[in-house]
């Protein structure tokens, strides 16, 4: 053994960590695996999985141009990419004077604020997704209103800017949690000293609040990115073919169209492409420092 | 000429109460320009909240503030002429050394190559160079205390605010920043308005000490005057230590009087003792003195006291040494119990326990307090 290991072995915590990491292998690490091995299979007519072994399923993703539908899966891909990050910065936009209120509000109040932020999650997300579609889609609550005012049709439903409504809601709360803690734990008077040193409230605010509330801004935007990039019922019921995003396709290659093989694939390119884009943002913000 | 005048600061009765709780009651105060000015009293006085309303972080509920004639009530922290040195240092973590003794200078629009010039003079004003690339993290107490000195001195304000700056660095290197402070006052040359619970340090770094309780003001004067004439109990309790003796006046001559002293038990010859009443007239009322440990004299029984002095028979109960001095406590006649200090030199007598002593003081020491 080495003197590492010989040394963690002393450490009589680390039994603690035993059933997280039996929960991790048995449901995660092994299906993972087995998803990771049908992406190199194809499939039966049947929809079972014939034990090929070959590249073709992502071939086939990353061929642009395919004619078949949906027509190209490059396309899916970077727009997946793009209204996640969209949402993310959307979310950054209205969570971060949410959050700063919060956490300057009296005691009493906070709570308050807090409980309104978590209350969505009492109802089932479908639940909340179909209920966006009465006021998005044709004779719609905004509909009717913009049609009673006289200001014309007004449907969003179908359109990436329904799914990227749907997604800002959904995910809003995971950006302004993080963003909560970081910013009421944080020490007041660093602000007054700013103050202090001659800093207007708006310039105290982009040199000290924002840096220092680094670390909630970075836990937001990843917990929002990573479930946004890869959401499938908001695009599925808010959104139409122009706005399918790659997280619809795994689960209709798995349920509508039963090719097990592609997507695994597409759940895999999912994956590799958020871990890599989530790795390059540490980087860029230098989360190592927290 | 105008500089001359930069940093005096006037309160004048100002309050500030959260809730119900008064913590800056009716305080008025004059603070001249370029003058080491120590706030003094106990945890929860009304220190910080008066340095906060001078810094702008605090409005007052009634009062004025002025700074050099103008009044200063309605301005934001960030357009007054005043930086603070906050308890806690209150140093930006995320900025190295440099730039957060350059923030001050950034936010007031100084050219960049004049930033660096002032912020290389100020670290090495306060002995940093060297570390100026260092995150506040990794700097000792003392360095991070220095940075913060660094960082409110550099746009040189008229007047720094020091919340108790040395509170949290221990007894040596208290000592150390103390003389530094005091030396880095005399040579900036602005008002340095000083907040402590610490009756030593304020003692030995003002020019002048305003001493506070429950909000108010107690009273004002250099270190001598508040030692050597404390105005009230809490004072002379509060600074130094004090022997606080009662009487009644009997006798009245001029400026000295006689009190009889009001004791434990009685006595088959009341103790008595001359006093010097300044001003006074008081009518038979119950008048407290303090009466300084250092300033009563113990001797041998059998000699005789030198003159003009007071006098009692006295039994030794308790002697403590403290290095340089005797702390003995004495029971005299009546039954009082004083403390005594008597300087560890040859020339004093020493005394054991139940030592019988002639215990002697001088009536101009009997200091009456208002009460
Ligand atoms: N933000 C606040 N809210 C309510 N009470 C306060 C607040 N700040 C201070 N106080 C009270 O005001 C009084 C004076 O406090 P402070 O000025 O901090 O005293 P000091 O600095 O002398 O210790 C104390 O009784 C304290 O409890
Ligand atoms: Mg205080």
């Amino acid at each position: 053994m080495s003197p590492r290991l010989r040394r963690a072995a002393r450490n009589p915590y680390l039994i603690l960590l035993v059933p997280a990491l039996v929960w991790l292998v048995v449901f995660f690490l092994i299906p993972l695996g087995m998803v990771f091995l049908y992406s190199f299979q194809t499939r039966n007519p049947d929809g079972t999985i014939a034990w090929t072994f070959q590249l073709g399923n992502y071939l086939r993703l990353l061929r642009p141009l395919q004619d078949e539908f949906p027509p190209n899966y490059v396309v899916i891909i970077l727009r997946s990419l793009w209204m996640a990050a969209l949402t993310t910065f959307l979310c950054l936009l209205i969570g971060y004077p949410f959050a700063y209120g919060l956490a300057r509000s009296s005691l009493r109040w906070r709570n308050t604020l807090v409980l309104l932020v978590v209350i969505p999650f009492w109802t089932n997300f479908l639940i909340r997704t179909y209920a966006w579609r009465f006021l998005l889609w044709r004779r719609g609550l905004f509909d009717t209103l913009a049609q009673g005012l006289g200001l014309g049709e007004f449907v969003l439903h179908g359109t990436p800017t329904a799914v990227v409504i749907g997604l800002v809601y959904g995910y809003l709360p995971f950006m302004i949690l993080p963003l909560y803690i970081t910013l009421e734990r944080m020490d007041r008077s660093l602000i007054e000293a700013a103050y202090d040193l001659g800093a207007s409230p708006w310039r105290a605010f982009w040199r000290v609040t924002v840096p220092l509330s680094r670390p909630g801004i970075i836990a937001g935007s990843v917990l929002v990115f990573i479930p946004s990039a890869s959401a499938f019922v908001t695009p599925k019921l808010l959104g139409g073919a122009k706005s399918m995003m790659l997280g619809e396709l795994v689960e209709m290659q798995f349920k509508a169209v039963r090719d097990w093989p592609f997507g695994s694939a597409a759940g895999f390119v999912l994956m590799a492409l958020v871990l890599l884009l989530v790795a390059l943002y540490f980087r860029a913000v230098g989360a190592e420092e927290f | 000429m105008a500089e001359r005048f930069r940093g005096d600061i006037e309160l004048e009765g100002v309050r500030k109460a959260y809730g119900n709780v008064v913590a800056v009651d009716d305080v008025s105060l004059h603070i001249e320009a370029g003058t080491f000015f120590s706030l003094l009293g106990p945890s929860g006085c009304g220190k910080t909240t008066t340095l906060r309303l001078l810094g702008g972080f605090l409005y007052p509920d009634a009062g004025e503030i002025r700074i050099d004639g103008r009044s200063v009530v309605h301005l934001p922290p960030h357009r007054r002429d005043v930086n603070t040195v906050f308890q806690q240092y209150a140093l930006f973590p995320h900025m190295t050394v440099a730039e957060n003794v350059a923030f001050g200078l950034e936010m007031r629009g100084v050219p960049k190559p004049e930033i660096r010039k002032r912020v290389a003079e100020a670290l090495e004003m306060v002995g940093l160079e060297g570390l100026e690339e260092r995150k506040p993290a990794e700097l000792s107490g003392g360095q991070q205390q220095r940075v913060a000195l660094a960082r409110a001195l550099v746009s040189r304000p008229s007047i720094l605010l020091l919340d108790e700056p040395l509170a949290s660095l221990d007894l040596k290197l208290r000592k150390r920043m103390q003389e530094e402070l005091k030396a880095l006052q005399a040579e900036v040359g602005i008002t340095f308005l000083y907040v402590t619970h610490d009756q030593e340090e304020a003692m030995s770094l003002s020019d002048r000490i305003a001493v506070m309780k429950d909000g108010k003001i107690q009273q004002v004067g250099t270190p001598e005057e508040i030692y050597e004439r404390p105005r009230n109990r809490f004072v002379a309790d509060f600074i130094g230590t004090s022997n606080f003796v009662q009487g009644r006046l009997v006798h009245r001559n001029g400026r000295q009087g006689v009190v009889e002293l009001v004791g434990n038990y009685d006595t088959p010859r009341p103790l008595r003792s001359w006093v010097e009443l300044e001003g006074v007239s008081p009518n038979g009322n119950l008048l407290t003195f303090s009466l300084r440990p250092e300033r009563i004299v113990l001797l041998p029984p059998d000699t005789a006291p030198p003159k003009g002095m007071n006098r009692a028979h006295g039994r030794i109960r308790s002697r403590t040494f403290l290095g340089t001095d005797f702390q003995y406590t004495v029971r005299l006649e009546n039954g009082l119990e004083w403390v005594v200090l008597q300087p560890n030199v040859g020339t004093f007598p020493r005394f054991e326990r139940d030592a019988a002593v002639l215990v002697a003081w001088s009536p101009q020491d009997m200091r009456l307090l208002e009460e």
